[in-house]
């Protein structure tokens, strides 16, 4: 065994240890001066999860509220034509509502370019009790992606990342709170938070505006000095549909190496 | 829109820092971090939040995201001491409630037996030579930033790395 090889071993039980004390889908508390990005509620824990629990709590009476309004306005809202007015439940504000096909009253895909930038509630994530032994998923393939090419303490090769950033200039457009649902052979899936920034009135001055629940894909895997990296990046939504500048907005191609 | 980020959240007079743009890319990172250091998922996010709520109150004395990201990597290595430091104290007053401590709920069972291995014995380590080792090969840091995170110079950085390796393959050779 050299020097490398305990290299490796320390590097994927750092990964496997990191991973399970803190998994992916561990509720982020506000930001200082900022607000909570989801509400979820944990069972126990730690001064900011209690902080959080109290966010969550007023966000939840909150939403009650405006729910019991639409609720008795539902039914003028129904005849209207176009789509309805919702509330932010944190925020009291109002939205347009997602696209609604009005013959099966299901909603349209939220990917679609032309949804409103509204924020999607990520689908719940359900945890095994403490404990308990869940059934082993499928183990993932050893394909990595270069996470973040803006930072070199986060360039390294990665599976499974909870955030990717691909615009290695300025970080023009990144995903945040990935949840990945497959990460095997043929390719890797998930959904997570799209940013990217408007450039409106300038790249530097301009707002981010974010979404959730944005579909992920990685595909085209090579092998770069023995070790694999996926090429080919697709986004579900494009940002800016019809601009020149960055091609389609939805496949990307990816960086192998520094 | 709820979910637009207006410009009013970013904070201008400190350069372009934006503080929830840090929160958003690197919480989770650092959470884990505390968490590989303390062994302790809670007292983790604790000592993250603790840190970006001092960066929001200095973030006007920052001069660029760069430089506040490695304020943080500092900040949260040094809360993650100081947590430390309060359980070697507690542990001196009272060494019976501590001493039979079993490795801890939050502890998962790994299937590897070779990285529960390596996992041993880097909690065996010096304080010091454990922390280098948790920052370069799960923060991804290099000499200059663990020296500037840690408070000492590139060579203890490296130094310690690499001493830190020595030990960890004479377990693991031991192991096999």
């Amino acid at each position: 065994m050299n020097d490398h090889d305990v290299e490796a071993v320390l590097r994927a039980a750092l990964a496997d240890q990191a991973h399970a004390l803190v998994p992916d889908d561990t509720v982020r508390p506000a930001a200082p001066g900022g607000r909570p990005v989801a509400t979820v509620t944990p069972l126990r824990g730690s001064r900011s999860r209690r902080v959080w629990w109290a966010t969550g709590l007023v966000a939840a009476v909150a939403a009650a509220v405006v729910g019991l309004g639409m609720a008795v306005g539902s039914e003028v809202d129904a005849r209207r034509p176009g789509p309805a007015a919702t509330a932010d439940p944190i925020t009291g504000t109002t939205a347009p509502s997602s696209p609604t096909d009005v013959s099966s009253g299901t909603p349209t895909a939220v990917d679609s370019p032309s949804a409103p930038r509204t924020t999607i509630a990520a689908p719940p994530v359900v945890s095994a009790p403490a404990g308990q032994v869940s059934t082993a998923p499928p183990p993932d393939a050893d394909i990595a992606v270069r996470a973040d090419c803006n930072s070199p303490a986060t360039d390294v090769p990665a599976i499974r990342p909870s955030s990717l950033s691909w615009f290695c200039a300025d970080a023009g457009e990144s995903f945040t709170d990935i949840t990945w649902s497959t990460w095997a052979e043929d390719g890797a899936t998930g959904t997570g938070t799209l940013h990217w920034k408007t450039c409106q009135p300038s790249c530097a001055n301009g707002p981010v505006e974010q979404q959730e629940g944005v579909s992920v894909a990685l595909s085209d895997p090579v092998d770069v000095g023995g070790t694999r990296f996926w090429t080919h990046l697709t986004v579900g939504i494009d940002p800016f549909p019809g601009s020149p500048a960055i091609g389609d907005g939805k496949n990307f191609t990816l960086q192998t190496g520094p | 829109m709820s979910s637009v980020v207006r410009p009013a959240d970013v904070d201008d007079a400190a350069g372009g820092v934006d503080v929830s743009q840090l929160h958003a890319e690197h919480w989770l990172r650092l959470v884990r971090t505390a968490a590989l250091l303390l062994e302790d998922r809670a007292a983790g996010e604790d000592v993250v939040q603790d840190a970006f709520v001092t960066l929001h109150r200095r973030v006007a004395t920052l001069r660029d995201a760069g430089a506040a990201a490695a304020y943080l990597q500092a900040a949260v290595v040094n809360g993650c001491r100081s947590v430390i430091r309060r359980r070697q104290v507690a542990r001196r007053h009272a060494p019976r409630l501590h001493a039979a401590d079993p490795a801890g709920a939050d502890e998962p069972v790994l299937v590897a037996e070779e990285h529960r291995a390596v996992l041993v014995a880097l909690r065996e380590l010096p304080a010091r030579r454990r922390e280098t080792l948790v920052l370069r090969y799960w923060s991804g840091l290099d000499d200059a930033q663990i020296a500037a995170a840690m408070g000492v110079s590139e060579g203890t950085v490296r130094s310690a790395v690499s001493r830190g390796i020595a030990e960890l393959k004479t377990v693991l050779e031991g192991a096999r």
